[in-house]
């Protein structure tokens, strides 16, 4: 059955998860994404699932861990700095390779910086902002359509790896508003788990989920397994999409609420005859960065817009490895770039380009 | 129908703001002195108080929260909403309230001066948005508004739309629930509200029995329609 519906961002995160089989909810509210758990509360209750406000992030993260470790569909969303607090719990999470999907909808920082939406987040996303050598795989919605789609996505990725996804929005994703088409997903089965801690039963090994390892030995083949794993996502995982960048000189690379405005400002450029395309990263981590290597290789120049002081852009540097130029263009502390400012910075790229053809 | 006192309430979503901001521009235009209440203390996204200084320079005093905590999550109301309750020389008052029932709480202490000024409460539906999608749980919604406020919703604006995807057969299948609301509570259906840009679209097919009321969207950023 599919319906079309009007629906805000969070609560296309929230009617996403349900529709991808979450039934375990924990959370505590911050804005700007009280709606997940305010829809949730009255959700999963509906579906026989279970919501639960825990007394802080920390605690909420921790249910999150216990739930998918015996092996149901659980969740947990927050912002900024609710996601920092989270943190721990993630890198316990990860080591012990338990699948959960973890939402981010950014604000303003650092700090306890404002409620107005931001894409600083995406160091902390991408590079592990718990400790030690893990990752976890890092969706980036750019509409509320593909809210719904990518969170059915998270839950069946984080189950085939046993990895925590995140699906990092900006605050503004979370609150606007756009049709959608909600489905049921009709291959949606929740796979066996045999690795789920359940309880003792007869003639079944033990299951443990932990993410101690105290002899050196131990500790290390832990890490080579998961670094193995993340070779293989990175292998098969990568997302992204394209707009006109076979034929464009400048290619710029935005994703979330960014890609939206650079693409209207691409058009507005495109319309005076500037060649320039839109590559939109859909994973964050793995990140799609060759793709990026060969677009480089073909002689394009790069632009990272972001609503940061430019985090991205040093992916995006390290993929193109020094063979084409990579600029910048970003507004930060909770401010959205404008289509103007966005056209202008295109424009200002091509100044003094074409007299040297 | 038209009191000095309307309050604009309704579901998250449902096009409360962009109404409240409409009318309000509409009731200036008719020479009235208009104040407009943002009472959202619910969601700092998509606030009339954003538009504040442009709606001043057309002639509208909009109040929120104090200088300086527009931006803050904190659910302060400001003294001067009993001013303009007060002060005659407002003709016209209009109150933007936040969505669902926790939206509506917030009107709940002003009750006294409700009572004593009269009011209109004007709940806008869009019956393709969650909540109000069928006829059992918008009449739910409406019950625990009408609790939460401690007011009677007096009148319905319909707000019939899929955002760009917004067609006259659209339009037309959202209708009976909005008409189906109204006889069973016996509650008019006050405006049949449309984004300025589908009117020429949607005007044919609406019944000529309805007001229509045009919107230019104000909050919307052409971004998000590309």
């Amino acid at each position: 059955m599919a319906e079309r519906i009007m629906m805000k961002g969070n609560e296309a995160f929230a009617e996403g998860a349900i529709k991808a089989g979450c039934r375990f909810f924990f959370g505590y509210p911050i804005t700007p994404q009280n709606e997940i758990p305010e829809y949730m509360s009255r959700r999963m209750p509906e579906v026989g699932g279970t919501f639960i406000q825990a007394e802080s992030e920390v605690s909420a993260i921790n249910m999150v861990y216990g739930a998918g470790g015996a092996g149901a569909r659980a969740m947990t969303s927050s912002s900024s700095p609710g996601i920092s607090l989270k943190q721990e719990g993630i890198s316990y999470i990860a080591t012990a390779e338990v699948p959960c999907v973890i939402v981010n909808v950014a604000r303003g920082g650092p700090g306890l910086g404002g409620l107005t939406p931001s894409q600083a987040d995406y160091f902390q996303a991408v590079k592990g902002g718990g400790h030690g050598d893990y990752h976890m795989i890092v969706f980036a919605p750019g509409s509320v359509q593909e809210i719904i789609d990518l969170m059915y996505e998270a839950f069946v990725t984080a189950d085939k790896y046993r990895n925590p996804v995140m699906v990092l929005a900006d605050g503004l994703l979370g609150q606007m508003m756009e049709p959608v088409v909600l489905r049921d997903w009709e291959d949606l089965q929740i796979p066996e788990k045999p690795w789920a801690s359940t309880g003792m039963v007869a003639g079944k090994p033990q299951s443990v989920i932990n993410s101690l390892g105290l002899a050196p030995e131990e500790l290390e083949n832990m890490n080579i397994r998961l670094q193995n794993k993340y070779r293989t996502i990175e292998e098969n995982e990568v997302r992204y999409e394209e707009d006109g960048v076979e034929d464009a000189e400048l290619i710029i690379v935005a994703y979330g609420t960014s890609a939206r405005v650079s693409k209207s400002a691409i058009n507005k450029a495109r319309a005076e005859g500037k060649k320039v395309g839109l590559f939109r990263p859909i994973t964050l981590w793995p990140f799609p960065s060759k793709r990026l290597a060969e677009l480089a290789e073909a002689g394009k120049r790069f632009m990272t817009v972001e609503m940061s002081a430019g985090q991205m852009i040093e992916d995006v540097k390290l993929a193109v490895n020094g063979k084409s130029e990579v600029e910048f263009y970003g507004r930060y502390n909770g401010a959205i770039p404008s289509v103007t400012e966005v056209y202008q910075a295109i424009m200002k790229s091509f100044e003094g380009r074409e007299v040297h053809k | 129908m038209e009191k000095r006192i309307t309050v604009i309430g309704g579901a998250y979503g449902s096009g409360k703001t962009e109404f409240s901001m409409a009318y309000a521009l509409e009731q200036a235009k008719k020479g009235y002195q208009v104040g407009l209440i943002d009472l959202d203390i619910v969601n700092p996204y998509f606030r009339s108080r954003d538009q504040a200084e442009e709606l001043a320079h057309l002639g509208i005093n909009v109040v929120s929260t104090e200088p300086g905590l527009e931006n803050s999550d904190i659910p302060a109301l400001s003294p001067r909403i009993y001013a303009l309750f007060q002060d005659q020389a407002y003709q016209r008052v209009i109150f933007d309230v936040g969505g669902d029932p926790v939206g509506a709480r917030a009107l709940g202490r002003f009750n006294p001066y409700f009572a004593l000024a009269g009011y209109e409460y004007w709940m806008v539906i869009n019956p393709f948005r969650p909540g109000t999608r069928s006829v059992q749980e918008t009449t739910e919604l409406i019950g625990k508004l009408q609790t939460a406020s401690r007011l009677q919703i007096t009148g319905l604006v319909g707000n019939i739309n899929l955002g760009r995807e917004t067609t006259p057969e659209l339009w037309l299948e959202g209708l009976p629930l909005i008409e189906t609301i109204s006889d069973i509570l016996e509650i008019p259906i006050v405006y049949q509200m449309v984004s300025s840009q589908f009117a020429p679209m949607l005007r044919p097919v609406i019944p000529v029995k309805y007001d229509v009321f045009e919107v230019d969207l104000r909050m919307r950023p052409s971004w998000m329609d590309m």
